[in-house]
């Protein structure tokens, strides 16, 4: 019994560290981060959700998106994609379509980052770039492929109260 | 050195033999971790359909026990699977008092989850994973100085340190931020698109010295907690300062399975009053073993 209860205090010494360690993890030097360890650590960060919320300044930038397709010999009218699902939530309550709007921003947001990043032919090839056309199409135009597509990107400024363009592009998918 | 460790593991040896977090709280803790996963099981089953298919194309299909579910051979048949799913978590919530089984069984789901709305996921989600997760190492109807106690003070210890280390963490995060100090990031959040609701965000919240006064009592409260949690006299009140702002994160932010799962925890942290039925009991035994002497 007392062997048992050594075990469990040293395992729970570990567990501790294990903690430190990985709460230091945004502060430790950049070939740590790197190193297999780092890597290991950053994965762990991920699965228990630790380290400080709220704190980047990207979240609190508001963002707007608005896409339409060409389809049947003409172009349709333009739709908000957001909008509508969080209005759905904060209406009815509804929190599919707030997890839903939460999966429009993750997917339109990376692609907006990699077109930053790497530029709009690199976007469009990307994986991120399919994901987000073929969520599109299921879930926004009943899984229809459009002749063609266009998405455009607002980041909203509440001062001004203006909307300023981030990205556009017209594709066909 | 040798000294310093030794005092260190006598310390957490009488913590973890000592420290009691009564029954009556772990099935508490455990029957709002279940229920809260079974509403998410429910609220997000309208958009199932779309979540599913999310998930098989980004290419979560293995042999993992945790990715069978995504793998093609359930294509048309992961409706039921999801049926099946919350059976089993009602199942838990009514009968489970720790058979491990049953608890590994809703931890998959609960990874299930979470693998199907990982790109819509906040934090939230995976707090709650892992309290699930934990709960497979807790068992009610322990008894005294049992080896079954030990783990259930280890596991429980874990998860009071895990949420205390990330209020700090937070608090730390926050603090070194310019936007968090000067009240701009309350300023920004009262206007973003898609997280404040506007039903219920009333026109003084924009007021600009509110702002810093927010901003300040956040990372106040987060510094506070975790040392403070720990002492008698202040847990009620850090309790209901915890619960007041986990519910304005989940109603003002829409952050509920966030605001939610962290309210959960505060149960661990909870004296839940005895029954007056108990209080009787101890009475009549302290009577007694008084008559005997």
């Amino acid at each position: 019994m007392k062997l048992m209860k050594r075990f469990i205090a040293i395992f729970t010494i570990f567990i501790f560290l294990g903690y430190i360690l990985v709460a230091i993890y945004p502060y430790t030097p950049s070939f740590y981060q790197k190193s297999y360890t780092g890597k290991a650590t950053r994965k762990i960060k991920k699965i228990l959700a630790y380290g400080a919320l709220f704190d980047r300044e990207n979240a609190i930038i508001s963002k707007s998106v608005s896409y339409r397709f060409y389809q049947n010999g003409k172009w349709q009218q333009s739709q908000l994609l957001l909008e509508p699902l969080f209005n759905d939530y904060v209406t009815t309550g509804n929190f599919a379509a707030l997890k839903h709007c939460r999966l429009d921003v993750r997917l339109v947001v990376r692609i907006n980052q990699i077109n930053k990043h790497k530029g709009i032919i690199k976007m469009l090839k990307s994986k991120e770039y399919t994901q987000f056309t073929d969520h599109l199409f299921y879930r926004h135009n009943q899984n229809i492929k459009p002749d063609s597509l266009e998405v455009s990107y607002y980041v909203k400024d509440y001062e001004t109260n203006s909307m300023n363009l981030s990205l556009i592009f017209k594709c066909k998918p | 050195m040798n000294k310093v460790l030794h005092k260190y593991i006598i310390g957490i040896e009488s913590c973890i033999e000592n420290q009691i977090v009564p029954d009556k709280n772990i099935m508490w803790f455990r029957r709002c971790t279940y229920l809260l996963l079974l509403l998410k099981i429910f609220f997000i089953w309208p958009e199932l359909p779309m979540f599913y298919r999310h998930a098989v194309n980004i290419g979560l299909g293995s042999l993992m026990p945790y990715r069978l579910i995504f793998l093609p051979l359930f294509y048309n048949y992961y409706n039921i699977y999801w049926f099946f799913a919350s059976a089993i978590v009602i199942i838990a919530l009514v009968l489970n008092k720790g058979n491990r089984l049953l608890s590994v069984a809703i931890f998959i789901i609960s990874i299930n989850y979470i693998l199907l709305v990982d790109q819509s996921s906040n934090g939230g989600d995976n707090l709650h994973n892992f309290l699930i997760f934990m709960l497979i190492f807790i068992k009610e109807g322990a008894t005294k100085r049992s080896v079954r106690q030990m783990v259930n003070n280890t596991t429980i210890l874990i998860i009071q340190m895990h949420f205390c280390i990330l209020y700090f963490l937070n608090a730390f995060g926050k603090i070194i931020r310019p936007f968090w100090r000067d009240g701009s990031y309350f300023k920004n959040l009262w206007h973003l698109l898609y997280y404040a609701n506007p039903n219920l965000t009333p026109n003084w919240f924009f007021n600009p010295g509110l702002n810093v006064f927010t901003g300040w009592a956040v990372i106040l409260f987060e510094f506070i907690f975790p040392i403070f949690i720990w002492y008698k006299p202040y847990k009620k009140l850090l309790i209901y300062i915890g619960l007041f702002f986990h519910l304005g994160i989940a109603l003002f932010l829409s952050l509920p399975d966030f605001g939610f799962t962290m309210i959960i925890v505060y149960i661990l942290f909870w004296d839940l009053p005895t029954s007056i039925y108990k209080k009787k009991k101890f009475k009549l035994l302290k009577l007694a073993q008084k008559k005997n002497i």
